[in-house]
Formats: C-alpha cells, structure tokens, sequence
C-alpha cells in the first residue's frame, strides 16, 4: 500500500474504496419498491378527476405506498371495480388475469369483499371492497397474505378508489419474501379499516381462504420489464 | 393510456440531456421514469454506503429516494444542475432524517472487504480489501461535512459544481472543501494512521 500518495492516486483509491455493487438482495428491494410506486403513479394518472396520495400514516398501515384515485361520483354504470382498474394497463392486466373469488366477510359494521386474487412466484394480489353498514367513509386498513406454508407474505403496494358513494375498492400486491414462492391456499387476514384519510382507524377481523394457480410473472408493461430485466 | 394531467404547453427537449427528457416524460408517463431508476440506482446505493448505511439501510433509503423523486417529478426542473445531483440529494435528505430517527450502525469496514472484481488474484483482493478498509477508516475520522462532499464526489460521482447545490455552498468553497479534505486524508495516509 502506498502511503506516501499523490493526489490522482487518493482520488482512484477514494473511487475504488466507494464502489460498492448493489447485492442482488438489495437490488431487489429497491427495485420491487420502485415498481410499485410506478403502478401507483400510473393508476393516480390514469385515474379520472382529481387525485391525490394517502398521507403517511395511512398509507403506512397498507404498506409502502398507496395511490387513492377519489373519483367523485360514480359515472354512469360503472362498477367500483371497473373504476379501481380503470385504464391503468398494469392493473387492468392484474385484474384480467386474477381469479374470481367473490367472498365476503362482515365485523365491526364493516364488510370487506374479496373479489379477485392472483399470485406469480414473487407477489399475490387482491381485489377487494369496503362498505359500511353506516354508510361511512372506509377503506382498508392492516392487512397481510399467510401462504399453506406459514410464510406472511407483506402488503406491499395498495391503490384504491378511496370512497365512493359509500363503498371503496383496492387492489394490494403483498411480497413474498425475497427466495420464497408462495404456496396457496392462502389466507388473508385483514385487522383493520380506516377512514379514506387514514385518521381513525377501526379494529375487526376479516379472514378470507382462497387459492389461485401461480401465474407467470407479471410483466406487463415497460417499467417492470425494465426492472425485471436489470435485477440480477 | 390515458391521462389526466397533461404540461401546460408542450416542451422543446430535443437538444436536451436524456435525464431531463425522461424526466419530463415521467411527469405524465410515471413509465419513463423506470429508465432514470436504472441509469441511477447504482450511485445512490454507493453514495448512501459511503455515508455509513449498511446494506439494507441502504437498500430501503435508497427506495425511499425513488419513491420521493417520482411523486416529486413535477418539482424537478431540467437546465438545472440536473437529474443527478437532484437525486443525490433527496438521498442526502433521506439519510439525513433517517439518522434523526435512528442512529445508524457504523459501516463494517470488514463488510466491504470482500468486494472485488471478477478475475482478480486472491493477492490483488487481499491488497484490494485492505486498501478499501484503510482509506474507510481514515474518511470515517474526517469531520462530517468533509465526508458528504467526498461522498457526494467519489460515490455519487458528482463533480464541484454538481456538489454545490446539494450541500448549500457555492462552487468556490465546495472545491476548497473538497481540498481540504483530501488534504487532510493525504496528510493522514503520510502519517501511517
């Protein structure tokens, strides 16, 4: 080692010393997260009207990120869920390829329909809806994935209608962790609602058993292909 | 794909840097942002570790960073200092407020140890790890100012001018810290630390 340096020398060794790679691991985290603020950000986009995020806290108890598409009223004919999906292809994508599950599950004045469910080797994804017996405001709150293994299987990514006369609709992708494939049948677990706003939050529990046939990969559009090309 | 929030008037990017256009492009195609992410996701990750983060701290802030820079893409003007040094510092605000909340773990200067290219004899590696633990543990004793500029400059790959900006001084006195710190790193490795 060179102690007696010059200063073109410290600076290559400075740049050696900073060049660090990206493990795998880490490049995968990051990269999941990234792509599930860019199907956010398309599914807000895409959305009609005005649209905003959660803030933080809300958004915290469904995971990394949730876009709320508030729509207003509802356009003539149009399902909660045809408006959830809308033209954001990642979703429409999603939900084509999800399968029917259409059960319900009703606590603390609150039920919560799963209405479709998909699962690739890396995520399952869930369609559901909120509505109030009261008619308030809701959406959802805490929620996980278990596969038939055991393994919980994280919120990652939820976007949603935010409420519309009086039901709400989202769609979350949970994250199997990093190795694992999930496995069904799964169970999902939901602990709580929210308000659209994310201020008061209600306790319950809503369980769901379903199982879906792993999907290929979800790749649907550039953005994630791009993502998925660059992951080691 | 239809969208909702289109630019006011239309933008003449031609002759502008790639990262500006995808950018502007990112602003009603979040899509196009998927190509800044990898053009820059390598030095953001460096820069975080060379704060001090450890792998998954860097992992997540380096998530964060994204996260923050495509639900502020209509906040990023391009002609400025540009997309880099923008990122570089909403990474530098992430780490930031990530030490308010909790007090990282110091960086294990054995954990970079390792890291080597392909190919390299294991003498070459052994030589390689020691220099990268050596020239860690002299940056870690500079003082905190010292460590971000070199940072920025050697992890995130910014140059002077870039650097300004990020951490609030002018171009002048952000090449006379970057002076004097590798001065004092110099001064430093003569005297064997």
């Amino acid at each position: 080692m060179v102690h007696d340096t010059t200063g073109s020398d410290l600076e290559a060794a400075l740049e050696r010393s900073f060049s660090l790679p990206v493990p795998s691991h880490s490049r995968d985290v990051i990269d999941r997260r990234v792509e599930a603020a860019i199907v956010c950000d398309t599914a807000r986009l895409a959305s009609r009207g005005r649209g905003f995020r959660f803030p933080r806290p809300a958004r915290l108890l469904v995971g990394v990120a949730a876009a709320v598409l508030l729509t207003g009223t509802v356009a003539g004919g149009a399902t909660i869920f045809g408006r959830l999906v809308g033209n954001a292809p990642l979703m429409v994508n999603v939900w084509d390829r999800a399968t029917e599950i259409n059960q319900s599950s009703t606590d603390a004045g609150y039920t919560i329909h799963l209405e479709r469910a998909a699962a690739d080797r890396e995520h399952v994804w869930v369609i559901m809806s909120v509505t109030a017996a009261s008619g308030a405001e809701a959406t959802m709150g805490r929620m996980r994935v278990i596969d038939a293994n055991g393994v919980v299987i994280a919120p990652g990514t939820c976007a949603g209608t935010g409420d519309v006369q009086g039901v709400s609709a989202v769609l979350c992708g949970a994250n199997a962790p990093a190795g694992i494939t999930p496995q069904g049948p799964f169970t999902l677990e939901v602990t709580s609602v929210t308000t659209a706003a994310g201020e008061t939050e209600t306790p319950g529990h809503w369980t769901f058993t379903f199982d879906v046939a792993l999907t290929a990969p979800f790749s649907p559009g550039p953005a994630n292909a791009t993502a998925a090309q660059a992951a080691p | 794909m239809e969208l909702t929030q289109r630019l006011a008037e239309p933008l003449d990017l031609a002759d502008t840097p790639l990262d500006d256009r995808l950018a502007a492009r990112a602003r009603n195609d979040p899509e196009a942002f998927a190509p800044l992410y990898e053009r820059h996701v390598e030095r953001v990750y460096r820069y975080l570790r060379a704060r001090g983060a450890n792998e998954d701290d860097a992992a997540e802030l380096a998530a964060l960073t994204f996260e923050r820079a495509l639900s502020n893409i209509d906040r990023y003007r391009p002609g400025g200092s540009g997309f880099g040094p923008w990122l570089l510092r909403i990474a530098r605000n992430a780490f930031i407020d990530a030490g308010r909340r909790q007090s990282h773990r110091s960086l294990d200067l054995d954990e970079t140890a390792g890291l080597t290219a392909p190919g390299q004899s294991p003498e070459d590696m052994a030589i390689e790890a020691e220099e990268r633990r050596w020239i860690r543990s002299l940056v870690a004793r500079l003082p905190e100012v010292q460590r971000d500029a070199l940072a920025l400059r050697f992890a995130g790959d910014l140059s002077s001018r870039e650097i300004a900006p990020v951490i609030g001084k002018s171009e002048a006195a952000t090449k006379k810290l970057l002076t004097r710190s590798l001065a004092t790193l110099k001064e430093a490795m003569r005297n064997g630390a």
